[in-house]
């Protein structure tokens, strides 16, 4: 529990951490101090000056104790001038005033000084609908404006690297993006050249941003002078609905914001996570999400008889029945089969597979795709797969340096494995060739996209991507985060953990009403996950602390 | 419970004729009066001033600029949901106006239009405005090129865009 | 590609050294001066070879390009040309300098001739202002210039080359002054060398410093109370005391030698003409305060003043007075100039520190302050040069001696410098409080021109309110001029007569702010260009009523929100000017008003 200090807020008395800092501390106790320059996660600036407050601490008498007035309570000495509330930590005592006439006065101020050589570029700048100066100027500004000379004109559509547009008329040079490049970033790149009011944010020629991070000054700039050219012009904020998520490209598991509209994904963003991820994320994983929405989108299940070169379109439920059919019959005849998961599927997935695979087929032949990359001493993990742990603690994966794929493969070439189920992989292009794969009496797949694999499989049952389902992924620091579906393609697709579900009952092995029929059984059955419930989990996540807990089999929980 | 009985009917008015004829009267009373009726489509009415909501359109300026820059105001204030605007880049270094967004796709579901107006007045730019006339006709529903022929040339009087 | 000879490497080398070892960036401005001088403007390929000399991205050196005026990068003229713009020299004729030169030389502002003999730019303040109008060409400056000289000076270069005038010094005494600081170069034929100020009793102030603690030496000079020349006027002794002599790191002072307050010349003399004063003034400080290291941050455009600087210093260390051990005492001190860029905010004392350090001149937010954080991050303490060049006198004739000149409150003597409409401008020593400011103007300098009517004095640089002619009975000491709404600022006293128009006097002074505002902080850096926009339209006749209250409600709306003075200093002119002269406002805000006369104001 942190020290706490007690001061006075617009009359009233609270309580913050000892540190705080008066734009915090408000914030904490409802009360908005507007700020342009100021972010929690940069170095203090303090030049957009509209965090002003009254700020008053007890008068101090000879005898170093606070000074009693005739009403009995201390006698407040306000500083002279306004005070900035961003550098200013609270103190025990202290009064602060955030709705006085000098306050909204200076906020007054401050708006009008912003807007008077702003361009009239609402209409066509994409930061209308979640833009600071818009709000800003309604909740604290002038109704009308009073400027009447031609206003400073600057650079408009500076390339700032190859992602990043920059409207030096719009800048109101709070200089976030400077720090961030400078002191998150590590690209010192950019600054301000000329002077007063012709001051322009610039970088060197030849030396623009060009680290993975880039993106993030976007999001941060509070007006829309660095716009993102994948996004610009895409689509107008106030029609996108926001669904909280996580990244699926890597171990780290930033927490997102994705932005949709009528099905169709038009951005990331990420979203604020003390212990993951702060407020950042990388470009790569940001820009990409073009997937989700890609015409080549697996929409319908399909059949292939085994001589037959073509597929069949099926119903879903057709479908799943063949497939369980299939599986029931390599069973009864007595012949191998295997499982090939993903790293990238939720847990509640890899726990259904496991399901399969242990409970239904008996058999030992599972594993999971590794994908290892170079982690960048940030937020990217060497280990791209997002839910490395999940399999794990299911059993469903093994992972490096032991994977069981070439096993697997050389058994399908024997022909001790007949039957083979591939969950979101294209496993011809991670250690099982299509020759090989040919050889399989019964090859089922579920997947998003058409692939080798997909080609080549009697059934195919199409599968949803991270943003339309529900499920958990477990980061490469034991923590679990839950994803929520945020759109819903055209087509007959269902989620992977009913395909699967239904495919156990098929088989026999029992059956779960809903998803949080899955979870449940999943965090009774899994011992790393006991006692862990989906509320639990929240929008921050849940840190499993599996350092503490038992292992299922004696395998080190490899966390990097 | 309430009974109400049916009032009884006079021997006149059982009878029917003194009716009939009131009835007759009342026809013949109005035949010198002055008709109101106006006699469409030879005759149009008259529209009341400047009140009248017309079908929407796209606006020109004097230098054949399309003013509409795809804010997607008019879209979102839509109550029936009938505008579907997709904005594009503008090449916007160009003599008529330095704006570098316009609308690619700007479409009109008229079948869903119900006329309120409420996108002109939205409009930060003065470029969608409803038709003082009505009976408008063509064969084509309303894509972009439509509502342009339909909407002329505005006499754009503050030029916004023109010394940026 | 740029060439970059030993000869220079050795030199540049030599300037890093002056500066910590993990702070090499504060060598910046000085290579950029380097280079500039060799090679006529600065380039991507200098920005870059700096950058990668400096361990700096190229972006650090290339916003010092592009913040500090005195800086191109583009190709200049071999004989570049500054012209004041400022107050003084646009009240004494500067506008009439400038449009005769750009005729003559058929040549706008910011252009080359054809032959690439002459550049013609403005300049803000050159501190000189007692000879106005003035302009520099290249390193020298000439003064007292009509049209017509303007002229004949283009022809003489171009005839015989750049002529090297001598440098101007302050007249004989007036029977009031009471000169302390200006007692040696009073003499004409005083050359300001060591020797010369030894045998007026130079140097005997220091060792006697040097005998005492350094507290003692502290408490000296807070017993004279001794208030800051530079213009906030704050106790010096009191300034030193506040320093943090606990935490371990070196203690730095650092001499504010960066005169930019428009009205004010007075630094430049005791630069130019009495430098071993002011060393040994830092080297006595120095040893108050436990500094081992002293930087003289001096204005760029005073190009004279640091070679005569540097000329001293080099002699004082010769002479064992400067370096790791002064005359065997075991005390050292090192003093190092810096040169700065062309910049009035670095007059502020975070914004020097930031200079100092390399980088824009982007005051700091207070807290912390530079007694506790400042240069290199390490206590600091800034003064101004005036100040430091008291110390060597309280210290030969003690505080009693200095108390008992001036009056209770504003203690010793003060520089004054007068411009303006006057008939005897000048730079003079009075006691402080021993004369009113109407009798500074009327007695010692000859009142205004003949025929002419006083309108308003501004008593301490532009950035002090101004009195009208009936408020300027008051005595000329710190108290007095609080007392009276203003302020005794920098000692710069402008006098302001009925030849120039109010509106165009205050649209001169915004102009200045505008063009000195750092950019930094949101009030600063649109109002004061707002201001300026508003005052340019009201005088060229295209006002409206509404514009007086705007133009004051704007001022009043940067008073107090900034991060530094130079809000207050932008703000306070403009309102005290509108609110003393409304009348003059009203008029010229009218439909009809016709435009003031003349060409269009300069603007650099």
């Amino acid at each position: 529990m942190p020290e706490m200090v007690n001061f006075t807020l617009d009359g009233r008395e609270v309580s913050v951490p000892r540190g705080s800092n008066v734009i915090d501390a408000a914030k904490q106790c409802g009360v908005e101090v507007p700020h342009y320059c100021y972010h929690q996660r940069l170095t203090v600036a303090g030049n957009c000056r509209m965090c002003l407050v009254e700020i008053g601490m007890p008068k101090l008498g000879p005898d170093r104790k606070p000074e009693v007035g005739p009403d009995g309570k201390p006698v407040i000495a306000f500083a002279p001038k306004l005070v900035i509330g961003c550098n200013q930590a609270v103190s025990e005592g202290m009064v602060v005033n955030t709705v006085t006439p000098r306050v909204r006065k200076a906020r007054e101020g401050v708006m009008e000084f912003l807007l008077i050589n702003h361009p009239l570029d609402c209409p066509i700048c994409d930061q209308a609908g979640e833009c600071r100066l818009q709000e800003f100027a309604v909740d604290y500004g002038r109704a009308a404006s009073r400027f009447v000379e031609i206003k400073e004109h600057k650079p408009k559509r500076v390339p700032l690297g190859p992602k990043i547009t920059l409207d030096n008329e719009r800048c109101i040079a709070c200089s976030r993006c400077v720090r961030f490049m400078k002191e998150v970033a590590k690209q010192d790149c950019l600054g301000f050249v000329e002077r007063g009011g012709r001051s322009v944010l610039t970088a060197f020629p030849g030396h623009e941003p060009n680290t993975n991070y880039d993106l993030n000054i976007v999001d941060i700039c509070p007006v829309g002078a660095l716009t993102s050219n994948d996004f610009r012009f895409r689509q107008r904020v106030w029609f996108l609905k926001e669904t909280r998520s996580i990244c699926p490209h890597c171990a780290t598991g930033c927490n997102t914001l994705v932005s949709s509209r009528e099905n169709v994904v038009y951005r990331q963003q990420p979203r604020d996570n003390a212990d993951v991820n702060q407020s950042w994320m990388c470009d790569q994983g940001r820009l990409n999400y073009r997937f989700v929405n890609d015409s080549a989108r697996l929409t319908t299940a399909t059949v292939r008889a085994a001589n037959a070169t073509d597929a069949t379109p099926v119903a879903w439920s057709e479908a799943v029945a063949a497939m369980a059919s299939a599986l029931r019959n390599a069973q009864h005849a007595g012949q191998g089969t295997a499982i090939i998961g993903s790293a990238r599927a939720t847990t509640e997935e890899l726990f259904l597979l496991r399901r399969l695979g242990k409970d239904v087929l008996r058999t030992d032949r599972m594993e999971t795709v590794s994908r290892a990359g170079k982690a960048d001493g940030f937020l990217v993990s060497a280990d791209r797969n997002p839910n490395t742990l999940g399999a794990y603690i299911t059993g469903v994966g093994h992972g490096l340096p032991e994977s069981t794929i070439p096993e697997i493969c050389a058994a399908i070439a024997r022909g001790e494995v007949r039957a083979l189920l591939v969950f979101g992989e294209n496993i011809a292009k991670h250690g099982i060739p299509e020759a090989i794969l040919a050889k399989l009496d019964f090859l089922g797949v579920i997947d998003v996209l058409p692939n080798a694999v997909t080609k080549l499989a009697h059934v195919v049952i199409p599968g949803m991507t991270f943003i339309e389902k529900q499920g958990t992924f477990i980061n490469g620091k034991g923590r679990m985060q839950r994803l929520k579906p945020g759109v819903r393609l055209a087509g007959d697709i269902h989620p992977e953990w009913r395909t699967l579900g239904t495919l156990l009952q098929a088989l026999g092995a029992g059956e779960y009403a809903d998803f949080d029929a899955v979870f449940q059984d999943m965090v009774r059955t899994l011992p790393p996950l006991q006692g862990v419930t989906y509320a639990s989990i929240g929008d921050q996540g849940l840190d499993l602390k599996l350092a503490e807990r038992p292992g299922e089999e004696a395998v080190a929980w490899n966390l990097p | 419970m309430k009974t109400m009985d049916r009032p009884k009917l006079t021997f006149a008015e059982r009878f029917y004729i003194p009716q009939i004829i009131r009835g007759l009267w009342q026809t013949l009373r109005h035949i010198p009066r002055k008709k109101i009726t106006v006699e469409y489509p030879e005759v149009k009415p008259k529209l009341h001033g400047s009140e009248y909501r017309g079908v929407p359109t796209l606006v020109r300026d004097p230098d054949g600029r399309v003013k509409c820059v795809a804010c997607q105001l008019c879209e979102f204030v839509c109550p029936p949901k009938a505008i579907r605007i997709l904005p594009a880049s503008r090449d916007a270094v160009r003599p008529d106006g330095n704006v570098e967004k316009e609308p690619e796709v700007f479409e009109i579901d008229m079948l869903r239009c119900i006329y309120c107006g409420l996108c002109e007045e939205a409009c930060p730019e003065e470029a969608i405005f409803l038709r003082k006339d009505f009976a408008v006709t063509g064969y084509t529903r309303s894509n972009k090129q439509k509502l342009l022929e339909l909407g002329g040339t505005h006499a754009d009087r503050i030029w916004k865009w023109k010394n940026k | 590609m740029i060439n970059v000879g030993t000869k220079l490497e050795a030199e540049i080398d030599r300037i890093i050294a002056q500066y910590p070892a993990d702070r090499k960036r504060a060598a910046v401005l000085w290579l950029m001066h380097l280079f500039q001088e060799r090679d006529g403007m600065l380039t991507p390929a200098h920005v870059t070879w700096i950058a990668a000399k400096l361990e700096l991205q190229p972006i650090h050196v290339w916003e010092l390009v592009r913040f500090y005026p005195l800086f191109r990068d583009k190709p200049a003229g071999k004989y570049h040309i500054k012209l004041c713009r400022t107050v003084s020299c646009e009240m004494c004729g500067a506008k009439e300098v400038l449009a005769r030169l750009q005729k003559k030389l058929g040549v706008g502002l910011e252009e080359v001739t054809a032959d690439g003999q002459f550049s013609l730019s403005t300049f803000e303040c050159l501190a000189s202002c007692g000879s106005a109008p003035v302009l520099m060409v290249n390193d020298e400056l000439f003064e007292r210039l009509t049209p017509d000289e303007a002229e004949r000076l283009i022809d003489r270069i171009r005839a015989e080359g750049l002529p090297t005038p001598p440098l101007s010094r302050p007249g004989p005494a007036h029977p009031r002054e009471n000169r302390v600081l200006l007692a040696n170069m009073s003499d004409p034929a005083y050359g300001g060398t060591l020797a010369e100020y030894r045998a007026r009793g130079g140097y005997t102030a220091l060792p006697k410093a040097l005998a005492m603690k350094p507290a003692d030496v502290v408490e000296e000079v807070m017993a004279s109370q001794l208030r800051g020349r530079g213009g906030a006027g704050f106790p010096c002794g009191q300034k030193w005391k506040f320093l943090d002599q606990k935490s371990g790191k070196p203690i730095y002072l650092v001499c504010n030698a960066d005169e930019s307050e428009p009205g004010t010349f007075k630094d430049r003399q005791l630069i130019q003409h009495d430098p071993h004063q002011l060393l040994e003034g830092m080297l006595i400080s120095c040893h108050a305060v436990g500094a081992r290291t002293a930087y003289i941050y001096i204005r760029g455009e005073f190009t004279h003043g640091w070679q005569i600087l540097q000329r001293a210093m080099d002699e004082a260390r010769a002479a064992g007075l400067m370096g790791p051990d002064i005359l065997g005492t075991g005390v050292g001190c090192e003093i190092f100039l810096h040169r700065g860029g062309g910049t009035y905010i670095c007059g502020e004392e975070t914004g020097l520190i930031e200079s100092l350090e390399g980088k824009r001149a982007y005051p700091r937010i207070k807290p912390p302050f530079p007694a506790v954080v400042g240069l290199f991050n390490c206590p600091t303490v800034v003064n101004n040069v005036e100040t430091l060049s008291n110390i060597p006198h309280i210290m030969n004739r003690g505080s009693a001696w200095f108390k008992g000149l001036g009056v209770a409150g504003s203690m010793g003597t003060r520089l004054l410098c007068v411009s303006g409409a006057v008939r005897r401008p000048g730079c003079f020593e009075f006691e402080m409080g021993k004369l009113t400011l109407r009798e500074l103007i009327d007695d010692v300098c000859g009142g205004v021109p003949e025929g002419r009517t006083l309108r308003g004095v501004i008593p301490g640089g532009t950035s002090m309110p101004v009195l009208t002619a009936d408020q300027i009975d008051v005595p000329l000491d710190f108290d007095s001029l609080r007392k009276a709404g203003t302020m005794a600022g920098s000692g710069g006293i402008i006098v302001l007569d009925d030849s120039s128009s109010v509106v165009s006097l205050t649209r001169n002074i915004a102009q200045f702010y505008a063009h000195e505002s750092c950019g930094q902080c949101t009030p600063c850096r649109e109002g004061t260009g707002w201001m300026e926009k508003i005052l340019h339209r009201i005088e060229h006749g295209k006002g409206r009523a509404q514009d007086v209250d705007t133009l004051y409600d704007v001022a009043d709306n940067i008073d107090g929100t900034t991060i530094c003075p130079l809000g207050e200093a932008a703000a306070w002119p403009v309102k005290a000017f509108v609110k003393k002269y409304r009348a003059d406002f009203d008029r010229a805000a009218q439909p009809s008003a016709a435009p003031a006369p003349g060409p269009e104001a300069p603007h650099a």
